[in-house]
């Protein structure tokens, strides 16, 4: 495949970088975090600090081992969340801007990675010794497993206690096989295993032990029970046959039952689980399926490509709905909902929904899964405590050693908001243990000679994820319905990012005020400057912007709004203007070194 | 009174009916509407006798420029507003440019429907909704002796026969879903199908497309029922959606289309929808609706008008309009032919 090069043979940054003395390639200070925040927006979206633009361009190179590996030193499951991630990241992504198109297609292009890369088991990076610490961690879900996985790099003995026998937790019971094939799990759960995490299955938390046991047997916990007691509607008829809550319809199904499902089946509920049970029912045979929402469409939190595949199926989706009543004798005959009106938002931030008093009608159906989300079941004399634990928004609790992470402590969330949790929760936990921080994110700062893109390829559409045909979809609930992009297609992807870890600069002693590159800018991100002032890091400056020449200190880049097209950098004529290449990255600390995290 | 700025955005029936009766209303105040396209306000439901040539653009045109000049209202065409302030009450324009407004109607129409289970061919459809897609569909016809039509809405069982009328091949693929909101019944697609059929068109019933490939000569489409057709071009008539993305950040109340109550008043107490754009609770129908058709949106926007100038008129009973399609009528009383 010939491949073109970023910098497109034009122009180009003159050698002798002049910001070399006063940039430090580390930097931990809170400002240049910030700039992290602001200018790689896809990164800072990320519960897990993912390196986006990192693997995007590893992708390009086709080094998809590499690209593989940077996403597993952040978010531990690039295959599956490649295939199932809520994709924050997406909704953040500077491409996706008014006017700038859509989105870049982030999720997919990880699980590219992950589908073909060639190094099938990825090499653990053994950071530490044993350090003879011991760790019990209950639930093997997503942030169970990246608690593990984290507590065995840093050198602890860890134990999972799983009350299913099976790892994976939601990801293996409560996803179908459609969207998410249970051989995928398995392998990136063999990663963990391969670290010699120790799994013991069958024992659950508060019945086959308490926290004082698990406290007693190691030298810290941490409790990853998820959220496993489903919210009920709370209206009559939930006791009819036909009735089942979202999580109990898919882990019959991801056991390998069938539950047994009528024609008409109403799902109510707005979330992934809603759009997995209203697809499993099509799979289950039904033939006519309704997910039934309080708000509106556009206010679902679950991904457009989800709804999008939920309707290509046939699945309608019903708006501004509150149940009242699952009616019928011994079996459902149908829904009243009443309709209703929006209002305005919570203390959550979400919008209130009212009923419209005299809007009451029926949806006839003859089977209802009520998919409401999930709590959890965090009853301490349950676990063996004597009253209820404080916990800290990081998950370090008032009982020592005791620490919980994943939906167990926010509730019910993402699995990239899980595992990212339990990252975070993961630090604390070997920093109790071994008394300082050993893992930290800082700001990797280095000069580069290319821009890496060319503007050309701004206008490349977003690429179509290739899917399933419809007719071998629906015959059981194996068939994978996405089937990743291709290589040619990744390489069109890759190209769409903008590339926003590098930073454009203007070296203003050289600049000659010419203001081809304001007239040139496709963006309007360069400006003149009254001002401009350092914030203390060795990124970011306050800038008081003019339009009078003649108050102009200088000429600025505003990276915020930059879409790093590198137009301003080819048409210099002095070759003022600079790119650095900035990167969130995590190192652990060895001691007396500084290790790589990535 | 005099200091009111009527901002309207669009420029279809709903827009300038509104305009007409806020002007009547309210002599002094300023009024100004805004329209993505650069063509003054002209007759949507005559497009397909400007595809077969029998009249030209400028007899499309309902209201010159000159209309508005004598009428005191602003008149900008070939913008497009991005972005709305409720709380500060601007606009913002695609061209950076900002419009304050004390009062906002917005008749922003809809957009082509491509059902989800189309998608994947969306980019080998043509539509037909305004100007630029009636210039698109006669320049694609031209050469061309065999249609297909997908779908099946007001304008395509017009549009069949037109092209008809210009000698054209037609296969008319009857969706059942195209009615959208509405829903065919079985008895009512076999009607239109019979009819269709006695034009001369070849109809397909209970089948979909499966794939569609572009080939030299236009499109090879593969069905559910392995038939091939081959033709020139692949008419998609699904209906419109509410063209409303511009408003998602906002913060008005929007389902698919604009929320307003009954008097076509939306969440914000100084902006009202009226048109395909919105979606009007009807306290007798006990539900949400879509208004769609010249006729109707004329109306609303008139409604509308009159509420944004302190009258309480509603939008009312939906009276018994139905479409007739040489008979066979479907009970949509919110919708009427326009010719």
């Amino acid at each position: 495949m010939k491949k073109e090069t970023g910098h497109s043979g034009v122009g180009g940054q003159a050698s002798g970088y002049p910001f070399s003395d006063e940039s430090p390639r580390i930097s931990e200070h809170p400002q240049d975090l910030d700039y992290i925040r602001a200018n790689i927006p896809c990164q800072w979206a990320c519960p897990a600090r993912t390196n986006i633009p990192g693997y995007i361009s590893a992708n390009y190179g086709e080094h998809f081992d590499a690209s593989y590996l940077i996403n597993r030193a952040s978010n531990l499951l690039p295959g599956i969340l490649g295939r199932i991630c809520s994709r924050p990241c997406e909704d953040a992504c500077r491409h996706g801007d008014p006017d700038l198109g859509e989105p870049v297609a982030i999720c997919p292009l990880k699980r590219v990675a992950a589908d073909h890369r060639l190094e099938k088991v990825p090499p653990e990076a053994q950071v530490f010794g044993r350090s003879g610490k011991t760790v019990g961690v209950v639930g093997a879900g997503p942030a169970g497993l990246a608690a593990a996985h984290s507590l065995s790099v840093f050198g602890h003995d860890v134990v999972v206690y799983e009350q299913f026998d099976h790892a994976g937790g939601m990801l293996w019971y409560g996803i179908p096989e459609f969207r998410l094939p249970s051989a995928v799990i398995e392998e990136e759960i063999g990663f963990i295993e391969n670290l010699g995490v120790e799994f013991r299955f069958g024992e659950r938390l508060g019945e086959d032990f308490t926290v004082p046991d698990l406290l007693e047997r190691h030298d810290a916990a941490v409790v990853s029970a998820g959220c496993t007691r489903p919210y009920q509607l709370g209206i009559p008829g939930a006791d009819l046959k036909g009735y089942y809550t979202g999580l109990d319809f898919m882990m019959r199904i991801n056991r390998g039952e069938t539950p047994e499902v009528g024609e008409r089946i109403i799902v109510i509920g707005a979330g992934f689980t809603a759009f997995d049970c209203a697809r499993s029912a099509l799979r289950c045979g039904a033939k006519d399926v309704s997910i039934c929402i309080l708000a509106v469409e556009e206010l679902l939190t679950v991904t457009r490509e989800e709804v999008l595949e939920a309707k290509r199926e046939n699945i309608r989706i019903e708006s501004l709905l509150q149940s009242q009543e699952i009616l019928g004798t011994d079996t459902i005959e149908g829904v009243r909902f009443a309709r209703n009106r929006l209002g305005g938002v919570d203390e959550k931030g979400e919008r209130i929904t009212t009923p419209i008093e005299g809007s009451e009608f029926v949806l006839p159906a003859d089977t209802v899964i009520a998919a409401i989300g999930q709590q959890p079941e965090r009853d301490h004399s349950a676990i063996g405590l004597d009253r209820e634990p404080v916990f800290d928004e990081a998950g370090t609790s008032d009982v020592e050693g005791l620490f919980i992470t994943g939906d167990f402590l926010t509730g019910a969330s993402t699995v990239i908001g899980s595992v990212g949790k339990a990252k975070q929760t993961a630090t604390l936990v070997d920093e109790y243990l071994m008394g300082r921080t050993r893992r930290k994110s800082l700001v990797m700062i280095d000069p580069t000679e290319d821009t890496h893109r060319q503007r050309s390829w701004d206008f490349i559409e977003r690429q179509e994820m290739p899917l399933l045909p419809m007719e071998d979809r629906l015959q059981g609930h194996s068939a994978e319905v996405e089937l990743g992009l291709t290589p040619e297609q990744n390489l069109e992807e890759s190209k769409r990012c903008y590339l926003c870890n590098l930073k454009y600069e203007i070296h203003i002693p050289d600049c000659i005020y010419c203001r081809w590159c304001i007239d040139q800018c496709p963006r309007e991100c360069i400006g003149l400057a009254k001002d401009v002032k350092p914030t203390g890091g060795h990124l970011g400056a306050d800038v008081e912007w003019t339009e009078r020449w003649d108050e102009v200190a200088g000429i600025v880049i505003d990276n915020d709004r930059c879409i790093r097209c590198g137009i301003c950098l080819r048409i210099c004529p002095t070759r003022c203007i600079y790119v650095r290449l900035v990167n969130l990255v995590e190192r652990y600390d060895v001691g007396e070194e500084v290790a790589d995290g990535e | 009174m005099a200091s009111e700025h009527y901002v309207i955005i669009g420029n279809g029936a709903a827009a300038n009916g509104a305009a007409d009766i806020l002007r009547e209303g309210d002599p002094e105040s300023r009024i100004t509407l805004i329209s993505r396209e650069f063509f003054p306000f002209y007759n949507r439901h005559r497009l397909r006798f400007f595809i077969s040539d029998e009249v030209s653009e400028d007899e499309l045109v309902v209201r010159p420029p000159a209309h508005y000049r004598e009428q005191g209202v602003r008149l900008r065409l070939g913008q497009e507003v991005q972005r709305v302030d409720l709380k500060e009450k601007i606009l913002y324009l695609k061209h950076m440019e900002k419009v304050h407004y004390t009062r906002l109607l917005l008749c922003c129409g809809g957009w082509p429907r491509i059902p989800e289970v189309h998608y994947t061919y969306r980019q080998h459809f043509t539509v037909l909704k305004g100007l630029s897609h009636a210039r698109a569909f006669r320049e694609k016809l031209a050469g061309i002796k065999r249609v297909l039509m997908v779908g099946g809405d007001l304008i395509s069982v017009k549009m069949t026969d037109t092209l008809l009328r210009m000698g054209k091949e037609v296969v008319f693929m009857v969706d059942r879903d195209s009615f959208w909101p509405l829903t065919l019944t079985d008895e009512m697609r076999a009607g239109f199908a019979e009819r269709l059929t006695g034009h001369g068109a070849e109809v397909l019933v209970d089948d979909e497309i499966t794939g569609i490939v572009e080939v030299k000569s236009g499109y090879e489409v593969m069905t559910r029922r392995k038939e091939k057709i081959s033709c020139g071009l692949v008419g998609a008539f699904f209906g419109l959606v509410p063209k409303v993305e511009f408003l998602y950040s906002s913060g008005l109340d929007i389902d698919r289309g604009i929320l307003v109550d009954d008097h076509l008043r939306s969440s914000d107490p100084d902006v009202y929808a009226a048109g395909d754009c919105a979606q009007i609770w009807n306290p007798e129908l006990n539900n949400y609706w879509v208004s769609i058709g010249w006729e109707n949106a004329g109306i609303l926007g008139e409604v509308a008008a009159r509420n944004m100038l302190g009258e309480s008129a509603t939008a009312g009973t939906p009276k018994d309009r139905a479409l007739d399609y040489e008979g066979v009528k479907v009970n949509t009383s919110w919708w009427q032919i326009y010719d």
